[in-house]
């Protein structure tokens, strides 16, 4: 069991008073000498010389002052928190109530742990220089208002230049842009404090410092919402975050930065930070892990995500954007990818005529793992994303070379198919051709997905395989080919319908991709409007024939799912419907009935089934009926 | 002078113009006598909710449609019947001879109806039947019914037995005091037995019988099904007598009486639960568009939820005036009867409705199953 100290002297203001009874009559057998803030001042060597363990009930600044004036005499500490000092609390995890606060300042022996200097004003918790909304607000402030403030702040970022001179075993300076650094103490607590491995403790004679050099206010607001997740994502170090743990830093700036030391201290960069190890005895609830001696501690630099070089002028320029802007330097592998796809060659031209012809008999076979073969050999999705990106460049070369290799594609795959369909003495219309000519809202969300995740996959090469599905998913080339074949049997209604569909696909694609890469920094601006505007037109003028067949299959699905329940009288026999199915036939509706009966039907219970389904559905059916006679 | 004979040329066209609108609109909605509409049925006695929910459902269409500005000249007149074969003719008489009813919706059930097809045929005064089934109704060429009648009814249920839930043994309790009851169970058994399933009929009002001794006896024998179409009294008499002797078959009830139940038999409610009935439709199973809207509005104006009898009032009032629309100028009844026996595909309350030249009501019936007081779906037979 721990002992308590003999005697001690208890300095307080006017904000700690209310400890004066309990301390000076505590239980623990101490004697306790008070004395306030304002005398200690007027002499304090007649008020320390005696003491050796020193208990403070004070504001942060005047806590600062005591210690240290104390430190001089050698004296160990206790912490009576005050009601506003929460993060004072948390940091050294002090007791909520009074008596076990007095309990746990009064212990003896105290712990000697390390004491940071921003400037020669001592840092016990956090440290905050620059604009970091959302953190740099005092925690004791009320969440929704950190929250709104934190919010509007958001949008008027700049990445300030920072350069950071660090010394200890290794010397080290850091020319880069963030909106600011955060030095934290504590790392138990916190969503700052998430941001950091747990790995150092209050007593390794390191300072953590975070610099926070997010791309985009997305960027920013992604790393707050990956460290509110928690697990170990949290624990995964932001490409836009910069840790340096290391016992000096001198931080200067272009333009004076605050600095706020403990949500109350201001002063301005330039910033000295240092810490004296193991000087402050001061007795804390903190776990024996934190309070660890690491005398071995090693520093740290992980400063390879901040920006430097071209990118440090170009963030320099502007405001902080909402969407990430990844520079072509660092994305080089990716745009010599996606311009290597718009190069028409001849892989491409036999790859599209090969998927064509398997397309166009995996059609005619009614086979759907033929066409699925097809799909996945076709090359026509690379183009394609190809061209949302030169899209969203403003990229001529790419967007025209791209629209060039899409609509040779296209000629392709209809002459190929058309040409098959013309020499096929068989021409049979099978369920999947049937399947691609009614093209519905449902299609142009798949081709909108699709399009998000053939961006996304383009853009990390560690998930590239992936693209096989997706062309699966949004299967460019059957539509092509069954309306290749409609040209083939001059059956134009068979085309458009099918074309449809591949427009559909095209239109969705393009506009999708285009906005995953700027949601993913590829631009700071979607920057071809007029092309996108003529996409955008596509798109709502598709949207009309698009909702129309939509609704038409949602009709279609009610009235047949109404069906289940319906059931028949016929000249005295009894009829069950099992299944009906609606569908159009050159303008003309057909219901197909399966029919459960027990009695042998004759024509003329045939045609009383159907006057009854006119009468009570619609005068304008045609009824077909399969009947299966209950045994 | 040209100009002069081509402005009086216009006034004439003007003028005849303005005379034709006149003369519409004084056939549509000034007429000089109103034609007058009574009701006949149950306003007090035993039944008197239910005849006051079918009044109620025909006064709240009127109101609707005199609302929007058509038929001003429709008059609601009521009889008070207290469903009593004894009493119709009289309060029918009286409609006729004293308030010169022009047509008569009856409200009354099959027992009762059944007592005025003579005077009907006097009278020559059309009648729509809101709530009998008795096929022998219609035998009146001045009477019409507003629900598939009980031949129709007993066979759907007979070939719903044996056909879809493929029971082939089956017994039926009648009320042979009741026509209708009669009449169902008859078709029934008869329907059961010619698509090859086995029937055994008992009659309540044969004198010496013991329900719970027959009842019994089906139980030794393993019957699954019982058909019971019976009144709202007779069923929970033989429910309770099930329960006694711990006998758990299957059942089906006749038209409107989960209906009865609500109006007179409420704390029973739980008594028929599981029970499937053949109904025109219940509350819960309105399947036109036009029918829920209806109860919609019914339910903001009243204040309540109506009735299946607040709807069928509603309903046959929707016909009524209907055939009063197509006979316009001449309200007579000869006219209006003939409409209403060439009532064609009518959107109704419940759904679409023909009255054939036989005065029978061609529409669906549902064969629900009653679950925590609803009817719940489950076919649905044209």
């Amino acid at each position: 069991m721990d002992g308590y100290v003999k005697s001690a002297l208890f300095v307080y203001t006017d904000s700690g008073h209310n400890y004066l009874d309990a301390i000076e009559n505590n239980d623990h057998g101490t004697t306790v000498t008070s004395v306030s803030l304002e005398d200690m001042r007027k002499d304090p060597d007649a008020v320390l010389s005696d003491q050796q363990h020193v208990v403070i009930a004070a504001g942060i600044r005047e806590i600062k002052e005591i210690i240290t004036i104390a430190l001089k005499y050698d004296c160990s500490f206790g912490l009576l928190p005050i009601d506003s000092q929460k993060s004072l609390e948390k940091c050294y995890s002090l007791p909520r109530e009074t008596k076990d606060q007095i309990e746990l300042a009064l212990r003896n022996p105290s712990k000697p742990i390390d004491l940071l200097y921003c400037n020669e004003t001592i840092l016990f918790y956090k440290g905050v220089i620059g604009h970091i909304p959302l953190f740099d607000t005092s925690s004791d402030t009320d969440r929704i208002e950190i929250i709104w403030s934190g919010l509007r702040r958001l949008f008027s970022l700049h990445l300030q230049p920072f350069k950071i001179r660090t010394f200890g075993k290794e010397e080290q300076r850091i020319d880069t842009a963030a909106i600011g650094c955060v030095v934290l103490e504590s790392h138990e607590t916190g969503l700052l404090a998430k941001m950091v491995e747990n790995d150092c403790s209050y007593c390794d004679g390191m300072i953590t410092m975070l610099i926070m050099a997010p791309f985009s206010v997305f960027d920013y607001l992604k790393m707050i919402w990956a460290r509110l997740l928690g697990g170990p994502y949290a624990k995964a170090m932001a490409n836009s975050l910069g840790l340096v743990r290391c016992p000096e830093v001198e931080i200067t700036t272009e333009m004076a930065q605050k600095i706020i030391v403990d949500d109350d201290e201001t002063i301005s960069t330039p910033a000295a930070l240092r810490v004296e190890p193991g000087i402050f005895r001061l007795n804390t609830g903190l776990s024996k892990e934190v309070l660890a001696n690491e005398s071995n501690a090693k520093e740290k630099f992980r400063t390879a995500s901040l920006p430097e070089g071209k990118e440090l002028v170009k963030a320099r320029e502007k405001r902080l954007p909402f969407f990430t802007y990844a520079s072509e330097q660092r994305f080089k592998e990716l745009f010599s990818a996606l311009r290597a796809d718009t190069k028409l060659d001849t892989i491409y031209v036999v790859l599209m005529v090969l998927s064509t012809m398997i397309a166009t008999v995996g059609l005619y076979l009614d086979s759907s793992s033929v066409i699925i073969g097809a799909m996945l050999l076709a090359p026509l999705m690379a183009p394609i994303i190809s061209m949302a990106m030169g899209l969203l460049r403003y990229d001529q070369v790419m967007f025209n070379k791209s629209l060039i290799k899409i609509v040779a594609g296209i000629l392709l795959a209809l002459g190929a198919s058309a040409t098959f369909a013309l020499v096929s003495p068989y021409q049979p219309f099978t369920g999947e051709m049937q399947g691609r000519l009614n093209p519905t809202v449902l299609d142009l969300i798949v081709a909108i997905v699709a399009g998000i995740a053939g961006a996304y996959t383009k853009s990390h090469k560690e998930i590239l395989q992936s693209m096989a599905g997706v062309a699966i998913a949004v299967a460019l080339v059957p539509p092509l080919s069954v309306a290749g074949i409609g040209l083939g049997r001059f059956d134009l209604a068979f085309f458009f319908h099918a074309f449809l569909l591949f427009f559909t696909n095209l239109i969705g694609i393009v506009l999708a991709a285009t906005f995953t890469f700027r949601v993913l920094g590829f631009s700071p601006a979607v920057k071809n409007k007029k092309s996108l505007s003529i996409f955008t037109g596509l798109l709502a003028v598709i949207l009309i024939p698009l909702f129309i067949a939509f609704q038409g299959i949602v009709d279609r699905s009610q009235f047949e799912k109404g069906w289940q329940v319906e059931r028949f009288m016929v000249n005295g026999k009894y009829l069950i419907v099992e299944k009906a199915d609606l569908h159009t036939i050159n303008n003309t509706k057909v219901l197909t009935v399966d029919i459960l009966a027990r009695e042998p039907l004759d024509r003329w219970d045939l045609n009383e089934f159907k006057r009854k389904v006119n009468r009570n559905f619609s005068e304008h059916l045609v009824i077909r009926a399969n009947v299966t006679y209950i045994p | 002078m040209q100009i002069r004979l081509l402005n009086i040329f216009c006034l004439l066209i003007l003028s005849i113009l303005l005379a034709a609108c006149s003369d519409e609109k004084k056939a549509d909605h000034t007429s000089a006598d109103p034609v007058v509409i009574g009701f006949l049925g149950p306003l007090t006695g035993q039944d008197e909710t239910r005849g006051k929910d079918y009044l109620q459902g025909c006064r709240f269409i009127l109101d609707k449609v005199q609302k929007e500005g058509n038929f001003k000249f429709i008059e609601l007149v009521t009889s008070d019947d207290q469903n009593n074969p004894t009493k119709v003719r009289e309060s029918f008489r009286k409609l006729v001879e004293q308030e010169k009813v022009s047509a008569v919706l009856a409200a009354s059930d099959s027992r009762t109806m059944l007592n005025l097809l003579e005077s009907a045929d006097q009278y020559e005064i059309p009648i729509l039947s809101l709530s009998a089934t008795h096929p022998e109704i219609t035998e009146s060429p001045f009477i019409s019914q507003l629900l598939f009648d009980d031949i129709t009814q007993g066979t759907v249920a007979a070939l719903y037995v044996i056909d879809e839930m493929l029971i082939d043994s089956v017994a039926v309790i009648k009320d042979s005091r009741d026509p209708h009851s009669d009449m169902l169970a008859a078709t029934f058994t008869k329907k059961f037995i010619q698509s090859g399933g086995k029937s055994e009929v008992i009659d309540i009002a044969k004198f010496g019988l013991t329900l719970e001794a027959e009842l019994r006896s089906f139980k030794a024998n393993h019957i699954p099904f019982l058909y019971l179409p019976m009144n709202a009294e007779e069923v929970i008499e033989t429910v309770k007598t099930l329960r006694k002797i711990g006998y758990k078959p299957q059942m089906m009830v006749s038209d409107g009486l989960l209906g009865q139940i609500y109006d007179r038999f409420h704390k029973n409610i739980d008594d028929i639960d599981g029970m499937f009935a053949t109904d025109v439709s219940s509350i819960d199973l309105i399947s036109s568009a036009f029918g829920k809207e209806l109860i919609e509005e019914f339910q903001e104006k009243m204040d309540q939820t109506g009735t299946s009898f607040t709807l069928a009032g509603a309903e046959g009032m929707m016909i009524m005036l209907n055939a009063a629309k197509r006979c316009a100028g001449n309200e007579t009844p000869e006219c209006i009867n003939t409409i209403l026996h060439s009532t064609s595909n009518f959107q109704g309350v419940f759904g679409k409705l023909t009255i054939n030249k036989e005065g029978k009501a061609e529409r669906a019936i549902y064969i629900s199953q009653i679950n925590n007081g609803y009817m719940h779906v489950v076919v649905k037979v044209y």
